[in-house]
């Protein structure tokens, strides 16, 4: 390609890598107390105003920012279908590597037997310095060259370390393998998602909606 | 060997013994699931001259193979059982949806056959494969509510739970089951759980469900959500235009009522917009049904926090509330639900409704407070029936005839004339709790009629909507379906769960665009105008067949009766057409064997005729019945003498001819391989079917077809 | 503004009804204190981590640069997948070259999908693969403005196609949002317009009230598909 094109893919790229290692920083965090812009806010699918109330968390991951939007989770359990079907061959809600069942009947005073609909599935953070990497004895989980967290099969024992360790309990001792198995962001959930709750933005359009407020 | 789609095993608990053992699945794989199972269960385990609350009687609670598969729409259980409240105390099935269907599969069961009797109240509990008998002393009495929160509580927040409230306790014929926020089975299978002393079940389930081709499902499934699936009911034009669709209901009503500006009020965070969703955007899917706006209108939107249903399913057709007006009743104001409850509480107030408000809002309000009552005391109420009852028998001064005085005075009428939403939460309760004459509503229309002597005229009132002699009302019949509707509508023995005809008549489809689709199909003729039939042809009996066997495979299978099949599609580029193949492409890829849908149609037929056989059995020993034409398949005469402005087959009404009808059951009867002189399904008929021993014992009892 | 509003149901649509006019010391230090997300992130410290230039050795389609033709067309898609139609009239006021323009256009392999329907007051354009014909003829009705004749045109249709009786509360409905008065005043001149006169009204026993056309059915049977739908199957609905 020409040097100007080639230019401006690397230009690209480094915008989008700088926006990347900028949301890392509210990875995650209360969001209470900073404007969103409009661009920014469509593209995520919510509104200010579940931002400012907690309905929204926004996590980095190596391909995109997910965002989860609890006011939109209807409990309809598609995603936990989907990430089996696809990585596993087979339909469970326990294996799933994103979880909402445990989330949907009684969760924390939460839920529908709680008489609130406070709900949301519980997804993998892919951590820089993952806690189930670190507590585990026999160094199988390990990321690839886009950052994302996997368990290498031939390493794991199933001892549940990591279950342990993950502050959120995301990895499960896959009941009939035995091993470990956690999310490599393969993207099946949210596609699956039937009302946009669970959503992956990628890089290059969080980027373009970004620049716009830059100018305000 | 691996077994694809089904879990494997049916677990069989006797709360007499308090014996738990399993049995292997593929014993019944003919009957495929669901009321597949439950039929063959209760035919050859439970004579028909059981009573229901008798020792004997047995609750069949059965899945398919396409539920906890991923198949959208899918998250449903059957349950099989006598009827306690229709005329000939045969075998009816009821349907729960939720999220427990999942939970069972996961544990690895199929299906659980509740028998027997415990002496005091219990519970079971699954977890995976530890199953056991738990007291329930300190559930009994509760409302189901309240049981389902202390179940999954007390044994894990990822078990799920479905409970019976008093109604079912007090052996009210009129009860349900309640799992999740408002999802019921009814059909008087509470008070069945009741006589066995069984509050419901709590589960967990860590397991899995294998799939032959788990790509193929995960295309199918995208195939079909991308392209296929509709709103609500799969209506497959939205109520508003919308940008990307030629057409929108004419009205401006359908079931596909999300649309821009509309939405979520008490959403957390605020307002929730439903948008517009174009065909093919999975993310927007379960924005299309927006029920509660359907059902009440904007007032909806103000009180609404988000939507819900059952597992699987992209439509989310519950409507959850957050109803504030209830609070200065003290009434609860979460309120979830999608179907009667939450629509058709105003006829308990017989003298009309007053606004809370805002205007308009009186229905809403008044059904929220119905809802959570009946929800909560696990009372069912028979699509209906028991509020028309109600109502009827009040401005007739019926009631007032029945009730003592004292009892009459006790009743707090002033809330009524007031539209106060404490009225209907009384009564629920006095009707659950048997408390006095006016609980005797409990019993079903079939019965009521004979306790207070109310005259076979009864079920003749219009208002009242019977759509047979047999206790229950039409549901999408003639005024939907003309000929075709009425056929399947007294078939059952409750009302009729088929959607099939009034899903794409009242899509909002141009006519001409799903006449043509329909009629490729089932022929010229098939499909009448809105509200304009013509007389009865052997397409509408083709017709009425596909809908009735579909309704008996959707609870097989299990998958929704409201959804499927996709006979329509909201894609320009297809037509509009649906896939009718679907099903068996979904029976190919999760089982791994061969489906088409002729397979699918023939298992389908064998379940329909189990029904018909039982049922013809049933009447036999309950009526002295012989011919089912006669005797069950009966219509009331309201359905021909309504609407005395116009003729039959004149354009702008629904009413039926009575000679026509005949020819129609003739041809229906034909069609399905009946005997026309009695309705009772032939020997050569039986035979294909592989129900051969079925034909044996109709022989045997004297009521097999020359 | 080159891109027009975004598809209703993401970015929120402010309804002020708290005091938002009152000036109140807590008010104000909140607003000052509220920053905006992208700043906010450039103010924390940046993390030292240049990229290498193997990192940027990814496959990625290289975009090409798009014709005059191609924008334009790119414009009306996205106007017309939120739900909006372009008018030529809007175009006059920015784009000198025109009528070269929309010519090239029509000629344009890759912007097939672009057509217009003609109102009476102008042209629209819009893109088939966004927006359907007959969304685009409401569309075009509702910005020509001419309400009787939106009213009437669109009871004709309904009454042909489905077929249907429409109920006022119709025009309340998206795209049109027409108020109760602007609905009288269009049923008051379409009652004198001779053009108009198979427009009829009817109203069904729960007080609402329904056209039809009796060019495409009588009363008789309007009546009963209208009495159908609002009655449905439970009852007469109170608030529509």
């Amino acid at each position: 390609m020409s040097e100007v094109k080639k230019e401006n893919k690397i230009d690209k790229l480094l915008n989008q890598e700088m926006t990347r290692r900028k949301f890392m920083k509210i990875s995650g965090k209360s969001l209470a107390g900073l404007t969103v812009s409009a661009s920014l806010l469509s593209l995520f699918g919510c509104t200010q105003e579940q931002v400012d109330s907690g309905a929204v968390s926004l996590w980095t991951t190596p391909t995109g920012l997910l965002v989860v939007n609890q006011a939109k989770c209807t409990g309809c359990q598609r995603c936990e279908i989907n990430c089996t079907v696809v990585n596993d061959g087979m339909v469970s809600s326990h294996t799933s590597r994103v979880k909402i069942t445990r989330n949907l009947m009684s969760n924390n005073g939460h839920g529908t037997y709680q008489d609130d609909w406070v709900y949301y599935p519980d997804t993998c953070r892919q951590c820089d310095v993952p806690a189930c990497g670190e507590a585990c004895p026999k160094e199988a989980i390990y990321a690839d060259d886009k950052g994302v967290k996997h368990v290498d099969e031939a390493k794991c024992v199933g001892c549940g370390a990591c279950v342990e360790a993950c502050p959120w309990h995301m990895p499960t001792i896959h009941p009939e393998t035995r091993k470990s198995t956690k999310c490599i962001l393969c993207g099946a959930c949210a596609e699956g998602c039937v009302t946009g709750a669970l959503s992956i933005v990628p890089w290059d359009a969080v980027t373009a909606a970004a620049q716009p407020t830059r100018k305000n | 060997m691996t077994i694809y789609g089904w879990a494997g095993k049916i677990l069989r608990v006797n709360f007499t013994t308090g014996s738990i053992t399993t049995e292997d699945t593929m014993k019944y794989k003919d009957y495929i699931g669901g009321i597949g199972i439950g039929y063959k269960v209760i035919y050859d385990e439970v004579p028909l001259d059981t009573h229901p609350y008798d020792e004997a009687s047995k609750i069949v609670l059965a899945m398919g193979p396409l539920t906890g598969t991923g198949v959208p729409c899918s998250g449903r259980l059957s349950m099989t059982f006598l009827s306690s409240w229709t005329k000939g105390f045969s075998v009816v099935d009821a349907h729960m949806g939720g999220h427990i269907s999942h939970a069972l599969k996961y544990a690895g069961y199929d299906g659980i056959i509740f028998e027997g009797k415990s002496e005091t109240p219990v519970y079971l509990k699954i977890d995976d494969d530890k199953v056991s008998i738990e007291d329930a002393s300190h559930l009994w009495g509760k409302g189901t509510f309240e049981a389902n929160r202390i179940l999954v509580e007390e044994n894990g927040s990822d078990f799920d739970a479905a409970t019976i409230g008093p109604a079912g306790e007090n052996l009210v014929n009129m009860s349900c089951m309640i799992t999740s926020v408002g999802n019921a089975g009814g059909a008087g299978v509470g008070a069945i759980f009741g006589s066995k002393k069984v509050k419901g079940f709590v589960v967990r389930g860590t397991g899995s469900l294998k799939v032959a081709d788990p790509k193929g499902l995960k295309e199918v499934s995208d195939y079909m959500l991308r392209e296929l699936v509709g709103g609500n009911n799969n209506h497959n034009v939205p109520a508003v235009p919308q940008s990307w669709a030629e057409y929108s209901a004419p009205s401006g009503k359908n079931r596909w009522s999300g649309a821009p500006g509309r939405g979520w009020h008490k959403a957390e965070g605020g307002f929730v917009d439903m948008g517009e969703q174009p065909v093919g955007d999975i993310d927007k899917i379960g924005y299309r049904a927006h029920k509660g706006h359907f059902d009440h209108g904007p007032i909806a939107d103000k009180y609404m926090v988000k939507v819900g249903g059952c597992s699987s399913c992209p439509i989310r057709c519950y409507a959850q509330y957050d109803i504030d007006p209830l609070a200065e009743y003290d009434l609860p104001t979460k309120v979830s639900n999608t179907c009667m409850p939450i629509i058709y509480q105003s006829a308990w107030y017989p003298e009309g409704l007053t606004d809370f408000v805002d205007e308009g809002d009186a229905n809403l309000v008044i059904c929220g407070a119905g809802a959570r009552a009946v929800d909560d005391y696990g009372l069912w109420d028979n699509y209906g029936n028991i509020q028309r009852d109600f109502n009827y028998l009040y401005r007739s001064g019926i009631l007032k005839e029945k009730l003592p005085e004292e009892e009459w005075n006790s009743i707090p009428w002033h809330w009524m004339k007031e539209g106060d939403p404490r009225f209907v939460v009384d009564i629920v309760r006095r009707i659950s709790l048997k408390e006095g004459e006016i609980s005797k509503l409990g019993l079903g229309t079939y019965l009521l009629v004979e306790e207070w002597d109310l005259g076979k005229e009864y079920f003749d009132i219009e208002y009242l909507q019977n759509v047979t002699y047999n206790g229950y009302p039409k549901h999408h019949s003639s005024e939907d379906a003309w000929q075709s509707g009425l056929l399947y509508n007294i078939m059952y023995n409750r009302d009729c769960m088929v959607h099939h005809i009034t899903n794409f008549v009242q899509s909002g489809s141009p006519y001409e665009l799903y006449k043509k689709i329909l009629e490729e199909e089932f022929g010229e003729g098939a499909v009448d105008k809105p509200k304009h039939y013509t007389p009865m042809n052997r397409a509408k009996a083709r017709l009425a067949k596909w809908a009735f066997i579909g309704k008996q495979w959707h609870d097989m299978a299990t998958l929704c009766n409201w959804m499927y099949p996709m006979t329509l599609s909201p894609s320009k580029e297809r037509g509009y057409k649906g896939d009718l193949e679907l099903d068996a492409k979904y029976m190919t890829a999760v089982t791994g064997e061969n489906w088409t849908r002729e397979d699918v149609d023939l298992v389908s037929e064998r379940v329909t005729n189990m029904l018909r056989v039982i049922t013809a059995i049933s009447f036999h020993i309950h009526e002295g019945s012989t011919n089912l034409r006669e005797d069950h398949d009966t219509i009331a005469a309201w359905v021909f003498d309504k609407e005395p402005d116009f003729e039959p087959f004149e354009a702008g009404t629904v009413k039926m001819d009575r000679e026509d009808m005949e020819v129609a059951k003739t041809m229906f009867y034909e069609e399905m391989g009946w005997d026309v002189k009695t309705g009772i399904p032939t020997r050569e008929t039986l035979e294909r079917l592989g129900l051969g021993y079925m034909a044996d014992d109709l022989e045997a009892r004297g009521l097999l077809p020359a | 503004m080159l891109f027009g509003p975004r598809k209703k149901g993401f970015a929120k649509e402010v309804e002020l009804t708290d005091f938002s006019q009152e000036v109140n010391e807590d008010k104000l230090k909140e607003e000052e204190e509220k920053m905006d997300l992208m700043d906010y992130l450039d103010q924390l410290d940046e993390e030292e981590s240049p990229l290498t230039s193997e990192e940027l050795e990814t496959e990625e389609a290289v975009e090409e640069e798009k014709s005059e033709t191609e924008l334009l067309a790119d414009f009306i898609r996205l106007r017309s997948q939120a739900a909006h139609l372009t008018a030529k009239s809007s175009l006059e006021k920015e784009e000198p070259e025109l009528e070269q323009l929309l010519e090239d256009l029509k000629n344009d392999e890759k912007c097939k999908d672009i057509t217009s329907i003609r109102g009476e007051k102008d042209i629209y354009f819009y893109s088939k693969d966004f927006m359907s014909d007959n969304y685009a003829m409401i569309a075009a009705l509702v910005e020509d403005n001419n309400l009787p004749r939106t009213i009437a045109e669109m009871v004709r249709w309904n009454c042909k196609t489905y077929p249907c009786a429409t109920p006022l509360y119709y025009f309340k409905n998206s795209p049109y949002f027409y108020t109760d008065a602007q609905i009288e005043r269009a049923l008051m001149r379409i009652r004198q317009e001779e053009e108009y006169s198979d427009i009829q009204e009817l109203t069904t026993g729960n007080n609402v009230r329904y056209l039809y056309s009796t060019l495409h059915m009588t009363e008789k049977y309007a009546r009963a598909l209208a009495e159908g739908v609002e009655y449905g199957e439970y009852g007469y609905r109170r608030s529509n």
